[in-house]
C-alpha cells in the first residue's frame, strides 16, 4: 500500500465522553469530499473531530489557493459546517475556524493539550445552548426630494441654486435622522434579545456589496442562548418587529456556537 | 420618521419588497428541533463566513496561521470585504449611503 502524504483537518472538540467512539453519524459524512472518513482523535478528556487530506491538496500553499477561489471557499466553507452540525448534534462541540490543518494526529493530540482548560471551558458555557444570529437592516435609498421638478423649471432664475441647496440640506438632514433612527431601533433589538441570552456578541455589519443598495446593515449580532428558549426569542422579536417599523430584522439559526467558541463576552445584563 | 414622499418612492417599494418583509412577520423556520435544525441547508454564505472565518482562534494549528490572514481571499472575493477584512470600518461608523 502506497502512503499518500497526509494532513488532519480538525472541524471541532468534543469532551471525550460525549461522543461515542466510532462516532457512526459522523463516518457517513463526506466531510471535505477526500473519501477518508470523519473520525475521532482523543487527547485526555477531550477528542477532536477530524479528517484526513492529502497534503498536496491541503497544505499551506494548496489551502490557500483553494481559498481564495470563491466556488472553492463556499465548498469547503459548507462542508465544515455540515460536520460541525452533525457533531454538534452528537454532543457540545467548540467549533473550529476553518482550514484548521495539523501535520498529524499527534500534533492535534498535542493542540488539545496546551488548550485544555479553556476548551473544558467553552464547552461547558455551550452545553445546552445555541447560537442565533440577528441581522438588522435600514433602508438606504434616499427619498427623491418631491420638488425636484418644480425647481428645475426655466424661469426660477437666482432662486434655483439656492433651492438646490435646500434640497441637498434636506436630504442629507432626512439620511442622517433615519440613519439615527434605525442605530437606536438596532440598540432596542439588541438590548431585548440581550436580555434573553447568556452571551452576545457583535459581529461586522456587511457592507453594500452583500447587502445591495436599497439597505444598509446596521446590527449584525450573535446570541448564546439556552435551548429552551427558542419560542421567547421567536415571540420577542415578533414584537420588535411590531415595533420598530423603520428597520427590518432577520433571524437566523439555531447555529452551532461559533461565535462563542473563544470566550464570547459574558453579558451582565443577561438573565442567568 | 419616514415622510409620506418616501414612502412613495420604488426604493421603498424594493424595501418593503425585499424577503425580509416577510422576515418581519414571521422569522424563517429553519427547523425546530435542534438535530436537524443546526444543520440547514442553504445557510446564506455570508453568514456562514461570518462565522467560520471570522470568529475567535481557540486553537492555533500547523497551518491555520497562514489561512488566518486569508488576503487572498479578500482580493478574489469582493462581495465578501465586509466579512473578512477586519480593517473595513462597519458602515454605521461613517456617513454611508444611509
Amino acid at each position: 500500500m502506497t502512503e499518500i502524504p497526509a494532513l488532519t483537518y480538525a472541524f471541532a472538540v468534543c469532551r471525550g465522553g460525549g461522543l461515542t467512539v466510532p462516532p457512526e453519524p459522523l463516518a457517513e459524512l463526506p466531510g471535505l469530499g477526500t473519501g477518508a472518513p470523519v473520525r475521532t482523535v482523543a487527547a485526555g478528556p477531550l477528542i477532536a473531530v477530524v479528517q484526513d487530506v492529502p497534503a498536496a491538496g491541503y497544505g499551506e500553499e494548496a489551502l490557500r489557493r483553494r481559498l481564495s477561489d470563491g466556488a472553492e471557499l463556499e465548498r469547503c466553507a459548507r462542508a465544515h459546517h455540515s460536520v460541525i452540525t452533525a457533531a454538534s448534534a452528537l454532543a457540545p462541540a467548540v467549533p473550529l475556524p476553518l482550514a484548521t490543518v495539523y501535520l498529524d494526529d499527534g500534533r492535534v493530540r498535542e493542540a488539545l493539550g496546551e488548550r485544555e482548560t479553556s476548551f473544558l471551558t467553552a464547552l461547558d458555557r455551550i452545553a445546552g445552548r445555541v447560537e442565533w444570529g440577528v441581522k438588522v437592516y435600514a433602508p438606504a435609498g434616499p427619498p427623491p426630494a418631491p420638488e425636484a421638478a418644480p425647481a428645475a423649471a426655466p424661469g426660477d432664475g437666482p432662486g434655483s441654486g439656492r433651492a438646490y441647496l435646500d434640497r441637498v440640506r434636506t436630504r442629507r438632514h432626512d439620511r442622517e435622522q433615519r440613519h439615527t433612527l434605525a442605530l437606536r431601533a438596532a440598540e432596542r433589538v439588541d438590548t431585548v434579545v440581550r436580555g434573553l441570552a447568556v452571551a452576545a456578541r457583535r459581529l461586522r455589519p456587511h457592507g453594500v456589496e452583500v447587502t445591495g443598495k436599497h439597505r444598509t446593515h446596521v446590527l449584525n449580532a450573535a446570541y448564546l442562548l439556552d435551548l429552551g428558549r427558542e419560542r421567547e426569542l421567536r415571540a420577542a422579536l415578533a414584537s420588535l418587529r411590531h415595533d420598530e417599523t423603520d428597520v427590518q430584522i432577520e433571524l437566523s439559526g439555531p447555529w452551532a456556537p461559533y461565535s462563542f467558541a473563544d470566550g464570547g463576552v459574558t453579558d451582565a445584563r443577561a438573565t442567568p | 420618521m419616514t415622510t409620506p414622499a418616501w414612502e412613495a418612492t420604488p426604493a421603498r417599494a424594493r424595501w418593503a419588497a425585499t424577503p425580509a418583509a416577510t422576515a418581519r412577520e414571521e422569522a424563517p423556520e429553519w427547523g425546530t428541533a435542534p438535530a436537524e435544525a443546526l444543520g440547514p441547508l442553504g445557510v446564506p454564505l455570508v453568514d456562514l463566513l461570518d462565522r467560520v472565518l471570522a470568529t475567535g482562534v481557540v486553537i492555533t494549528g500547523d497551518l491555520v496561521i497562514a489561512i488566518a490572514e486569508v488576503p487572498l481571499v479578500r482580493l478574489s472575493l469582493h462581495a465578501l470585504l465586509s466579512s473578512v477584512n477586519e480593517r473595513v470600518r462597519a458602515p454605521w461608523t461613517d456617513s454611508g449611503p444611509l
